[in-house]
């Protein structure tokens, strides 16, 4: 398998994504509890840089015992990212859209040592396809 | 230093062989113009427009189209009055870098001028539209088109625009924008349609999701999903009961964002009454889904349902050869041309019309004066045709 050093792990928050190139693919990176989380930098949507969005807490809503709504709030136990080009929103840890469970990111494998990221670099898209957390359309 | 949003486009129109493939998108959205047009105003309008801030002037829609600041852009540089086709010129690098290699233009801030009461307003406004594109737009940047707005609460104002300003070099049709319209004016403005069919210029019927016209909806969503069908289908309804399409025949009509059930739903619908009260409609010698038929159609937004049959069914009840590829650019809710390759229901051919060969129907432009940008006609050159690496690479809707 063919690591890539990509940047430094402190490089790498859960706030937002860290986007490096790997043989001219953007991929971004992103802290998901102790992990961290690499997507290919394209919406499966429209194709739009999915990894420039924001990431965030997707927005729950809370209900009184008559199940009127009280408030509205940022959830603290999920992290989406949100693609700027139209806003379809992406489970951080899975990659799954949350809104259409068809489609997902594509994820690369990624692993820390001694405060370094390195990423997988798949020679083809096809096989890309093959790995797993991947989109098999 | 924000990232370059538009730079995956390129590719995916390379991928998907679009970069040999004349692109016209008959629906873009870069410029909002109306605190520039002051300058091409006479007065007592000029006045007023130098003396006030303009926006607060104009209609205008509290619903937040950027969600919070989730859905971004590239800038959009502002209309300068030293260099009133800059922004022209950024528009057109924008659109072709994700493959258009023409576009008709709408300013942004006129899709609400019909809002505005006074009628002497939104006609000043109009006049200053037309002279603005055709004096500092049009001649500058041939790979715009242009509609120029309506003010069809004074369809004498119309006329007189139209008969001013409908001949110039790259004024396509009219638009006329029905979120504000109590009435569709389709009986009453019948010389403003006859001079546009004398001319072979398009009108366009364009709606927008105006949410302070559907207060009784608690979300901005909800005005959305429904203002765009709505407004179209009402005008619609007007123009085929009004028997339009009989006293019209020449007259090329679209309606614009949408998307395409609304359509089929119409057809049928009104089939379905004009059956039982034919004499409500006495200009009528067709059924009314026939003269839907022979209107041209943006359907953008396209649905996503879950099958493509759904969607192959709706193309085949509206026809290929009336619908027009528009992206909507730069809104929230725009389409990629390359989005449309998820159609596979259609051939290559019927592709490229709904990519450009209708449009040149719907906008009578000529073929023969038209070409591909600058980057398509060298990628074309270098590599041969072919070569879609990654059909799944879209995943959106059916494959
Ligand atoms: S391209 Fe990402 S949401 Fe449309």
């Amino acid at each position: 398998m063919d690591w890539r050093a990509v940047c430094r792990c402190d490089d790498v928050t859960a706030e937002a994504v860290t986007v490096v190139e790997v043989d001219g693919v953007e991929v971004g990176l992103v802290r998901v509890g102790g992990t961290i989380t690499a997507f290919e930098n394209i919406c499966p949507h429209q194709a739009g840089p999915v990894c420039d969005g924001e990431v965030m807490g997707p927005v729950e809503v809370l209900l009184d015992s008559d199940r009127r709504m009280l408030d509205e709030r940022f959830a603290a136990h999920r992290r989406i990212l949100i693609c700027p080009w139209h806003g379809y929103s992406f489970d951080v840890a899975t990659g799954e859209c949350i809104t259409d469970r068809k489609i997902h990111l594509r994820r690369w494998k990624v692993r820390e040592d001694d405060g370094v990221v390195y990423v997988t670099v798949p020679g083809t898209r096809a096989a890309h396809r093959g790995q797993e957390g991947s989109n098999a359309t | 230093m924000p990232r370059d949003l538009l730079r995956n486009a390129p590719r995916l129109v390379r991928e998907r062989g679009l970069d040999r493939t004349l692109i016209i998108d008959a629906d873009v959205h870069h410029i909002s113009v109306i605190k520039f047009l002051g300058q091409f105003m006479d007065a007592p309008w000029r006045r007023l427009f130098e003396t006030l801030p303009v926006e607060s002037l104009a209609p205008t829609d509290p619903a937040d189209r950027r969600v919070a600041g989730r859905i971004k852009r590239p800038p959009i540089p502002s209309p300068d009055p030293t260099d009133p086709a800059r922004a022209a010129h950024a528009l057109v690098a924008d659109l072709a870098r994700i493959g258009v290699d023409y576009s008709v233009i709408f300013a942004d801030d006129l899709l609400t001028l019909s809002l505005h009461p006074d009628r002497r307003f939104q006609t000043a406004v109009a006049r200053a539209y037309a002279r603005w594109l055709t004096e500092c737009i049009l001649p500058q940047e041939p790979r715009i088109k242009a509609m120029l707005y309506l003010p069809m609460v004074d369809p004498d104002a119309s006329l007189a625009l139209i008969h001013e300003f409908g001949d110039a070099a790259g004024v396509v049709g009219f638009q006329v924008n029905l979120v504000g319209l109590d009435q569709f004016y389709v009986d009453g403005c019948a010389r403003v349609y006859a001079a546009a069919e004398e001319r072979g210029r398009a009108v366009g019927f364009h709606s927008t999701g105006h949410w302070p016209r559907f207060p009784m909806f608690e979300t901005f969503l909800g005005a959305h999903a429904i203002s765009f069908p709505a407004f179209n289908a009402m005008c619609l309804i007007n123009w085929v009961w009004s028997g339009m399409c009989e006293r019209f025949p020449r007259l090329r009509c679209i309606f614009f964002e949408a998307g395409a059930a609304w359509i089929a739903m119409l057809m049928a619908r009104l089939d379905r009454v004009y059956r039982m009260r034919p004499e409500d409609a006495p200009c009528l010698r067709r059924l009314p889904s026939e003269y839907m038929a022979e209107c041209f159609y943006t359907v953008q937004p396209l649905e996503q349902p879950e099958s493509a049959e759904q969607l192959r069914l709706l193309f085949a009840r509206i026809g290929s050869g009336q619908v027009l590829y528009a992206s909507d650019y730069p809104h929230w809710d725009f389409d990629m041309p390359y989005s449309l390759s998820r159609l596979s229901f259609l051939s290559r051919a019927e592709r490229e019309d709904v990519l450009a060969l209708n449009a040149i129907r719907a906008f009578g432009l000529r073929r023969e004066e038209l070409s591909l940008v600058e980057w398509k006609r060298e990628a074309a050159a270098r590599a041969p045709r072919g070569a879609c690496v990654d059909e799944n690479l879209i995943t959106e809707g059916p494959a």
